[in-house]
């Protein structure tokens, strides 16, 4: 499957992430168990919409850093989670630009808009275990929305916390077959899990060697709305070393957007026009 | 027998008394220094690298450095699965081989696991109506009877891979495996010569090769020659030490004073923090060659002494041995290591200047345990050299020169012969230099890696059967960075980039140029495939377009797949060419006009761009070489000479004393141009070598010449000089014998090393033989032999290094003042 499709629906779990939507009273109820833990954070409940910047910071194992900002819209209306990331730095892919419509009901769309080609190209869908825009992330990770899809994994108590701050709530899993840890390219997952917000902080995935594969770490969490948003995460490839740190700054919760923001024609438009929306003008 | 009491009015006489007399004590002294500078050997690393030779600060080497740290895919090892058959190696075995070795490198300790590169790693990218697709080249989820279909299809659509990871006629893949340290790679090459053992299917052979590979290979022969053959040869040397003087036990001083000499060298250079090179190998046989020529005279000359006595006594033998020994020891040692210091200044390489700083080291040590260590050891292992008398059927031993009688008769008249017809002789050694000359005129200074290898060896096979097929791994390179903030990626500044590919390309012997542009136009091309052309860009578009084109791969890649051609912020990118060749004299004109090319590109174009890779490294340190080499040995002669200058102030003492050098240093040239050995950073060294080894023999048989003719009236050679000449044949032979010990060696290297110096041995020798008794007809022999008087005497107490005249200082038996 071609790996376009993953940058377009890992732009819409882009989306989903930074919504994280989680009211600040979801951590009352008392949590027993490896798999009501993990129901309580499928159950995240989604922001409306939001918009603000994106600042990638990638890292190879030699050091070597490379950066890229980006617009991001989000909106996520009954029948589907809308985003758009229009990438704003390097000068030189400045307008370059990813539209996901993310249907619940109906096949996802994807598109692309690199302006040297001077036109939207409609993109297929990619495997969950594809990387996410060059980036650490896969685009499960992103589509995860730093939830566990409860079709995919047996939870449990890992044998031993992965975090020593006992706040932390421990969580593990395994896939539940063969060909779903082939298509995510994990075999299980530990993680620390935030009671407070229900986020998990850190998470330690392992390939089908079981050897660990990746860590993601989220180092900031805000209120965004009335939602708890990561606003600061990082994504390390444990057996090569590259590195993906992701911050968002300038989130703005914006209730409801103009569907235009989220449509071809404003893709092909680029940033120019996204500016007011994004910066609140 | 006459005997002739030592005078210890003399300054050498006084001097050997007062040792003899400590030397008990001078002995425990010796005996405690000798652990305490010894111990420092603990210390020592090892860097069998020839990068140790490159200056740390050489432009290519830093280049190279950069390279490795930015891009780090240099000195790899590059394992080749080969077919034999002519069938084609795109096949499920072959590819599923390649993948379980890949799958296997995690396990080996300093693998640069995620830098590996095969066909099973690369992708293709192509263009769809979805726009740039990136897929790899190997997939092998489709149906085994359709792979190799698919692999051909996708790598059509790469076409700089073509020959680069699977050879043009399919009969062999490649996996190439950067290390950590490519100088230290043994243990991971051990390790997948056993992987590559277990894996390889039927019908396919796997073979590793590249620098990390030939290296280790080094490594491996190197220091299991070494710890086998050195000691061997230190055996052998000490047998003609047997032979020399005859009785078993008296090798036993010797074997202390070489076994400490050698100590203290190499306990210096640990202490230091110094490194054991490729070439310190070399360092203890040639302490032991000084220290085996200091013991011999000495010893030799002891037993002389014991002999010329009527009622013997082992203190005054001993003291009249070394009162006769102590100078010209002194002499030849301060020499030698004055030689040796000059080929340490003289050399801009690390492991050639250290070892000149620890020969000279050594030879001091050999010097100061001669004279403190030497005359106690003899005391206690050898205290009456005659009680044990040569079994009656061995041949008469000639009293005055402890030599056997048909020995002495022979070498009497070797030397005579050269002796009464000076001219013939001087004439046979000034054809015998001619000759050298001839010989020496055709050696080159030029370097291959696969000749430090026997023809059979393993990685070298490797190495011949991975070339064939792919045309030469040979990595030249060329890093090109951005001046400023601007990424490279950028219309004008690939079609620079392209300059340079092309540039390269048309160069003889190159093979392949991988280059960030080609990539990028494969990219541009799939992404604008199903693209109308109808309008035109315009230039700024058109001027960023590249670094779209690599996001949109980029974006569609796993990260970090480009890491090897080009850094995160595109402003330093690498070009890769691959030569069918390493040997210097094909490279050199390549690179040194690709120099020169960018330069003038540099200028053109506003970009720094610099020769990079091993051919440059190797290119760097070739013509380093070559600049010092001159220098060092030109320093090394230098300071021999100002050394014999200063002791013996008279033009004819000094052109005799060198003789034997200016010989040996010709054969070791003459040897290279007959065997065609080139001057590389192994033998670079054997021509100063030979510098200090053969000034010993001229200055043992001047500094007798200076107190004594080396014919007597009656007609018959100097016992004593006839002794000093037995002395330094025997000394000759040993190190001939030992260093030709080492030549059974399976590494050229050592076997050079080992030959080269046996030349200089035997043609220090020759003019030991040759020439030294002619000058001593022509430059000696006019003044009669006289009989010194005291006045003559004390003046030379005044100057004892100012006057050619016969010494009196040292009395000669026969003759003297007690004659």
């Amino acid at each position: 499957m071609t790996r376009f499709l993953s940058q377009a629906l890992a732009g819409g779990l882009v989306a989903v992430l930074l919504a994280m939507p989680l009211t600040g009273t979801a951590q009352a109820e008392p949590l027993t168990s490896a798999q009501a833990l993990a129901e309580r954070l499928a159950d995240r409940p989604a922001s409306e919409g939001r918009v603000g910047h994106m600042h990638f910071r990638l890292t190879n194992a030699r050091g070597r850093v490379s950066e890229r900002t980006a617009l991001l819209i989000h909106s996520e209306a009954e029948d589907a989670v809308r985003i758009a990331i229009q990438f704003e730095a390097p000068a030189a892919i400045r307008n370059t630009g990813f539209l996901s419509h993310d249907f619940e009901q109906a096949s996802d769309r994807n598109w692309l808009y690199v302006p040297v080609t001077r036109r939207v190209r409609r993109i297929p869908t990619a495997d969950r275990g594809d990387p996410f825009m060059g980036t650490d992330l896969s685009y499960g990770d992103v589509k995860g929305d730093f939830k566990f899809d409860l079709e995919d994994w047996r939870f449990e108590q890992p044998a031993a916390p992965l975090a020593a701050d006992t706040d932390l709530l421990p969580l593990a899993g395994t896939a539940q077959s063969d060909a779903i840890a082939e298509e995510l390219g994990y075999q299980r997952f530990e993680a620390a899990v935030d009671p407070k917000t229900l986020f998990p902080v850190k998470t330690i995935y392992y390939d089908r060697n079981d050897k660990p594969l990746k860590s993601l770490e989220i180092h900031e969490q805000a209120l965004v709305g009335d939602v708890w948003t990561a606003m600061h995460f990082t994504v390390r490839n444990l057996q090569t070393g590259h590195e993906t740190d992701v911050r968002l700054s300038d989130m703005r919760y914006v209730p409801s957007l103009d569907s235009f923001y989220l449509s071809e024609q404003s893709l092909e438009e680029g940033t120019a026009q996204l500016d007011d929306l994004v910066d609140g003008g | 027998m006459e005997t002739v009491p030592q005078t210890p009015r003399t300054i050498d006489g006084r001097l050997a008394r007062w040792l003899i007399a400590r030397r008990r004590l001078l002995a425990a002294l010796s005996l405690l220094l000798i652990p305490l500078a010894g111990s420092g050997i603990r210390f020592i690393e090892r860097d069998p690298s020839v990068d140790a030779f490159v200056p740390p600060n050489h432009t290519a080497a830093l280049m190279q450095a950069r390279a490795r740290e930015q891009f780090g895919v240099e000195d790899p090892f590059v394992i080749g699965l080969l077919d034999d058959s002519g069938a084609s190696v795109l096949t499920p075995a072959a590819l599923d081989a390649i993948a379980a070795l890949e799958e296997a490198l995690p396990t080996l300790t300093g693998v640069e696991f995620n830098d590996r590169r095969s066909l099973l790693t690369s992708d293709a990218v192509f263009g769809t109506d979805f726009g740039l697709e990136v897929e790899p080249i190997v997939d092998r989820s489709v149906a085994d009877e359709t792979l190799a279909a698919t692999v051909r299809t996708r790598l059509a659509t790469m076409p700089m891979l073509d020959g680069l990871l699977i050879s043009r006629d399919e009969s062999a893949l490649l996996l190439v495996v950067p290390v950590v340290d490519p100088n230290r790679a043994e243990p991971i090459y051990r390790q997948l010569l056993d992987l590559t053992a277990a894996l390889a299917p039927p019908g396919y052979r796997f073979e590793i090769a590249g620098v990390a590979a030939m290296n280790s290979r080094l490594d491996q022969t190197v220091s299991t020659d070494t710890r086998r053959l050195v000691p061997l040869a230190f055996l052998t040397a000490l047998l003609l030490v047997g032979l020399a003087l005859k009785r078993a036990r008296a090798v036993a001083a010797p074997l202390v004073i070489i076994a400490a000499s050698t100590a203290v060298a190499l306990g210096a250079l640990g202490w230091a923090g110094s490194r054991y090179y490729l070439i310190t190998t070399a360092l203890p046989v040639v302490v032991m060659a000084i220290a085996i020529a200091d013991c011999l005279h000495i010893a030799l000359q002891y037993v002389v002494a014991y002999r010329e006595r009527q009622m013997p006594r082992t203190d005054a033998a001993l003291e009249t041995a070394l009162s006769r020994t102590l100078r010209p020891v002194t002499l030849t040692s301060w020499t030698t290591a004055a030689g040796f210091l000059g080929l340490a200044w003289g050399a801009n390489m690390i492991p050639i200047a250290e070892f000149g700083t620890y020969a000279a080291v050594g030879v001091l040590a050999a010097w100061l345990f001669s004279l403190t260590l030497l005359p106690a050891l003899i005391g206690w292992f050898d205290p009456r050299p005659l009680n044990t008398s040569p079994k009656p059927t061995a041949a008469r031993i000639d009293s005055e020169t402890h030599a056997p009688a048909p020995q002495r008769q022979r070498l009497e008249a070797a030397l005579l012969a050269c002796y009464r017809r000076p001219s013939q002789a001087l004439g046979l050694g000034l054809l015998l230099l001619i000759a050298a000359l001839a010989s020496a005129s055709v050696v080159r200074f030029d370097y291959e890696r696969a000749r430090y290898f026997r023809t059979g060896d393993p990685v070298r096979l490797a190495d011949a059967s991975i070339s064939d097929r792919f045309g030469g791994l040979n990595a030249l390179d060329v890093v090109i960075e951005s001046p400023d903030d601007e990424p490279l990626l950028r219309a004008s500044r690939l079609e620079a980039i392209a300059d340079i590919r092309h540039w390269l390309k048309d160069q003889p012997g190159v093979v392949a140029v991988d280059a960030i542009d080609d990539y990028i136009n494969v990219m541009g091309a799939a992404l604008l495939s199903n693209t109308a052309a109808d309008a035109a860009l315009d230039d700024e578009l058109e001027e960023v377009a590249p670094e779209q084109f690599f996001f949109a791969y980029e974006a569609a890649s796993d990260p970090g797949a480009f890491d090897a051609f080009i850094e995160p912020t595109l402003t330093l990118t690498r070009i890769r060419a691959r030569l069918d060749s390493d040997r210097f004299s094909t490279i050199a004109p390549i690179v040194g006009a690709l120099r020169s090319y960018l330069e003038e590109w540099s200028q053109r174009h506003d970009l720094k761009a610099e020769v990079s890779g091993r051919l440059a490294v190797n290119a760097g340190w070739m013509e380093a070489l070559a600049g010092n080499h001159p220098r060092g040995l030109a320093l090394a002669l230098g300071l021999v000479t100002l050394t014999c200058c200063l002791w013996f102030r008279r033009g004819r003492a000094i052109a005799t004393t060198l003789a034997p050098v200016s010989f040996g240093v010709l054969f070791v040239y003459a040897l290279m141009g007959l065997l065609g050995i080139d001057i590389a950073p192994a033998t670079a060294m054997t021509s100063a070598i030979a510098t200090g080894l053969g000034v010993d023999f001229g200055i043992h048989l001047v500094s007798h010449l200076r107190q004594g003719p080396a014919v007597q009236p009656d007609g018959r050679v100097d016992p004593q000089f006839l002794t000093i000449v037995r002395a330094c044949l025997f000394s000759a032979l040993a190190l001939c014998c030992a260093l030709l010990t080492i030549c059974i060696s399976s590494a050229p290297p050592l076997r050079w090393f080992g030959i080269l110096i046996a030349a200089s041995a035997l043609g220090s020798l020759t003019a030991a033989l040759l020439v030294v008794p002619a000058c001593a007809r022509l430059f000696y022999s006019a003044k009669p032999a006289v009989t010194p008087t005291r006045d003559t005497a004390a003046e030379e107490l005044r100057q004892p290094s100012g006057s050619d005249e016969h010494s009196p200082l040292t009395p000669i038996s026969g003759q003297g003042a007690g004659s």
